[in-house]
């Protein structure tokens, strides 16, 4: 069964005083999947992000969101959608549940059913102990958890979130990512955009490239990896001590293009593979009876940030 | 010029050089002059000195101008760079507080100075209308210069002593305050009270001295008739004097006012909400119009906001209230002038309102938030207007009631004047004028609303500044055109033997000051929303 578009842009363009943000920019964002938006800086993702929030008027082309087109339909639209912009934007002055009471206020919601969705998004930001603490007191991280609380105040369908993590520490992006994970279990369709695609390797099932304001890639995260090195894989082996049988069964694998030997004092292997020959599973079975001890075993995330250099032209735009 | 104690100094003058909004201020200015100069040349035909009316209306409009604007553009100089908290960057790059005092602040003073003699060309045209000297506007205006100078460092003062621009500015409004009303409010004082102080001539004559070193009391004495005295008089001497100590006085406790570490946010825990040092309740749960009850709350100060101004609108109705004082008792005067400050502090404190509805918004980046809401930008903007309303409310009241006073005063003259008037005409006039004041206090407000969109600060000086140049420009250039027609009509009636004058003319004036200030409202009305999406956009 073929999945629901939620999003659908056509031949999106738009153009400032100085230059052409976006020039027939097309993709479409499935429901209940977390689609990463992905480019260099400058290359649009505000700018398209801004469109799907109906803040700014597309100059040329169609976009629909729930299939309501976004300037004859605003109202409908922003009813279901939470956009979390790129920047902290808070009145600092009210406390964590003032702040989020008034916006469920603003949306109409009302007194009783208001308790129960603030109560709910506290507990899934984990910020249910810290309500009654203002919000000029938080951290950057508390501050991104409240804003992503107020983003969910009114149930939105979609949520559509500008570089969520920046700014973050390690701990508060992990944090974040698990949050946004519970919210795709809860049925929510999210658009995330960064300039750090490896961010959302791990979390996105789709993805987007763009670089100065046009799509470069739209489609899974697998398929990203497949046209950036056709069928090979590169996937990283690390073992508990060095331990050359291992290294040298690795190598005899047919299929196996390459085995870099591990570096001094660390038991850690690159393997690239060709798919059509070798599966993961098969190198993981193979080092087993080699009798290697594995630590991990992943793939290299450093072929998406590969796919994401050949993709996208360097230089910054000006 | 290397050294580095003029650094910051030389950079602030490169970029005042620099930067177009210089170029077109004075422009502006030079326009606006001409533009006098041609409305009184047609207006004052009949007067015996047209060139002092046109060259006092001109300084009375450069000292208020240079009050209001100065209270943002010198306050700034130190309290800018505290609340981006970018003092400390200053000081690590080596920079001795005295070179950040001269390049924060003298850069500012040449500014304003250097405004004051680029219009001095313009100004010597009024002595060929007639009726002032050049050794007058020479005095003037080294008076006023002198009086920039000890403002600009006042400024200075309450910039390094407060945390916030706006601090600076209040702290600034008082002492501006005592300064120029001090002497005039002892005099208030009955001397009778005074003599018991026992020293009834000495308080006499240090008001005496008090009242000559303010501007006003220059002013007079310059453009009075037959003035012969020295361009430089014991107000210019005692103004550079206080601005030096100013400065002095700021360089001397900048160490200990600007080398604090920047507020800290609050301890976590239940927060604090004071107002005025007291502890104040959390505001309730939002109610239905959930943009009201912020703006009501967090913007106007809610109930505790209501409730001071209601008391201190209300304070100042009290003197009317004494009606066994006549017009020229100590009550009377208070009456009199409560009725015409009634209604200033009202305009000052929508338009404080109007200044931070919208950039309170933007300075938090909350504007696309709320952008995003399932409303249309002008709803937004008018549950957030409907805010100030009710916040400002008291104040409303107040303004009728003094209005309703001043009518009730002007019904007691009218006896006498009903003579030379109709009462229809009278009574048209007065009602003209008061529905003046209010389109002049909406007119600021939205002048002031729409500047705070792209002025960071000083949208409410500069709005108050253009609305009274609008006002001293529609008035010059209507009383022109009422001057070719109307007098002329009124000679008519004379020759013809009428012995009343008709009033009708003089209603034209309010009238269409009311009806270009009511366009101008439309536009701003029209185009604010529109403004603020872009923004919402563009945050």
């Amino acid at each position: 069964m073929e999945a629901e578009t939620l999003i659908d842009i056509q031949n999106l363009g738009h153009r400032y005083k100085t230059h052409q943000a976006l020039g027939g920019v097309t993709f479409a964002v499935q429901r209940q999947s977390i689609h990463g938006f992905v480019g260099p800086n400058g290359a649009g993702k505000t700018t398209t992000l801004k469109v799907l929030a109906t803040l700014l008027k597309p100059q040329s082309g169609k976009v629909s969101v729930f299939g309501h087109d976004i300037v004859a339909d605003r109202k409908a639209v922003r009813r279901r959608i939470g956009f979390m912009p790129d920047h902290f934007s808070m009145y600092r002055q009210m406390t964590v549940f003032e702040y989020l009471d008034f916006f469920g206020a603003a949306y109409g919601i009302g007194l009783g059913e208001r308790d129960k969705i603030i109560g709910d998004v506290l507990a899934l930001t984990d910020m249910a102990g810290r309500k009654d603490e203002l919000i000029n007191g938080l951290s950057r991280g508390m501050q991104q958890r409240v804003s992503l609380a107020r983003v969910l105040v009114h149930d939105p369908d979609l949520l559509l979130l500008d570089e969520p993590a920046s700014g973050l520490d390690p701990r508060a992006r992990i944090e974040l990512m698990e949050i946004l994970e519970e919210l795709r279990r809860l049925g929510k369709t999210i658009f995330i955009s960064s300039h750090i695609l490896s961010e959302l390797a791990t979390l996105c099932d789709h993805v987007t490239i763009l670089d100065r304001g046009e799509v470069k890639y739209t489609g899974t995260m697998r398929g990203l990896v497949a046209t950036s090195d056709g069928l090979t894989a590169t996937y990283q082996l690390t073992l508990a001590a060095e331990h050359p049988p291992t290294s040298d069964a690795l190598a005899r694998l047919p299929g196996v293009s390459r085995v870099t030997a591990p570096l001094p004092n660390e038991a850690r292997y690159s393997l690239t593979f060709d798919r059509a020959q070798l599966s993961p599973n098969a190198i993981l079975r193979t080092v087993l009876e080699a009798g290697g001890e594995v630590v991990s075993f992943t793939e290299d995330v450093k072929q998406l940030n590969q796919a994401f250099m050949d993709l996208t032209e360097p230089g910054v735009r000006t | 010029m290397s050294s580095p104690l003029l650094a910051l100094f030389v950079r602030s003058l490169r970029e005042d050089a620099r930067s177009r909004a210089t170029y077109w201020t004075r422009g502006v200015l030079g326009g606006f002059l001409l533009l006098m100069l041609l409305g009184f040349a047609a207006s004052n035909r009949w007067s015996n000195a047209p060139g002092r009316s046109l060259f006092t209306t001109i300084m009375i409009s450069q000292l208020v101008a240079l009050t209001f604007v100065g209270l943002s553009y010198f306050t700034s100089a130190i309290a800018e760079e505290k609340e981006e908290q970018t003092l400390g960057l200053l000081r690590m790059t080596g920079l001795s507080p005295l070179a950040i005092l001269l390049g924060k602040s003298t850069s500012r003073l040449c500014g304003a100075l250097l405004l004051l003699v680029g219009q001095f060309p313009f100004t010597i045209i009024a002595i060929t209308l007639g009726g002032i000297s050049l050794r007058q506007i020479i005095a003037v205006y080294c008076a006023v210069g002198a009086f920039t100078f000890l403002f600009c460092n006042l400024a200075l003062l309450g910039s390094v002593l407060a945390r916030r621009g706006p601090n600076a500015a209040i702290f600034c409004l008082v002492a501006m305050a005592v300064f120029l009303g001090g002497a005039p409010l002892f005099l208030l004082v009955p001397s009778a009270a005074r003599s018991v102080l026992g020293a009834d001539s000495a308080i006499d004559r240090f008001l005496e001295w008090w009242w000559n070193s303010t501007p006003i009391a220059r002013l007079q004495e310059v453009l009075a008739t037959g003035f012969s005295g020295a361009p430089i008089g014991w107000q210019v001497v005692s103004n550079l004097a206080l601005g030096v100590a100013c400065f002095l006085l700021a360089w001397t406790v900048f160490e200990r006012f600007c080398d604090r570490a920047p507020e800290s946010a609050p301890a976590a825990g239940s927060p604090p909400r004071r107002f005025f040092g007291f502890r104040l309740r959390r505001p309730p749960r939002p109610w239905k119009d959930a943009l009201l009850w912020k703006d009501f709350y967090f913007l106007c100060g809610g109930y505790a906001g209501f409730a001071v101004r209601f008391f201190a609108y209300g304070g100042t109705l009290i003197p009317f209230l004494y009606r066994s004082g006549g017009a020229g008792t100590q009550f009377g005067i208070m009456r009199s002038l409560f009725t015409s400050i009634v209604p200033f502090v009202f305009s000052v404190d929508v338009a404080a309102m109007a200044s931070r509805i919208f950039r309170s918004e933007l300075h938090d980046q909350t504007l696309t938030d709320l952008a995003m809401l399932p409303l249309t930008m002008r709803h937004i903007v008018y549950r957030k207007a409907l805010a100030c309303v009710l916040a400002a409310a008291p104040g409303a009241l107040a303004v009728l009631m003094a209005q309703g006073f001043a009518v009730s005063l002007f019904k007691s003259t009218q006896s006498s004047l009903a003579g030379a008037m109709s009462v229809t005409g009278m009574n048209g006039l007065m009602i003209m004028q008061m529905c003046g004041s209010w389109v002049h206090v909406a007119l600021l407000v939205y002048v002031v609303a729409w500047l705070s969109l792209s002025m960071k600060r000083g949208s409410l000086a500069l709005g108050y500044v253009l609305t009274y140049a609008l006002n001293i420009f529609l008035a010059t250039v209507i009383m022109a055109a009422f001057a070719a027609t109307g007098f002329m009509r009124m000679a008519a009636a004379s020759r013809s033997g009428a012995t009343r004058i008709n009033i009708s003319s003089f209603l034209w004036s309010p009238i269409l000051t009311m009806a270009i200030s009511l366009v101008l409202i439309w536009i701003i009305h029209r185009q604010g929303p529109r403004r603020l999406e872009t923004l919402a956009a563009e945050s």
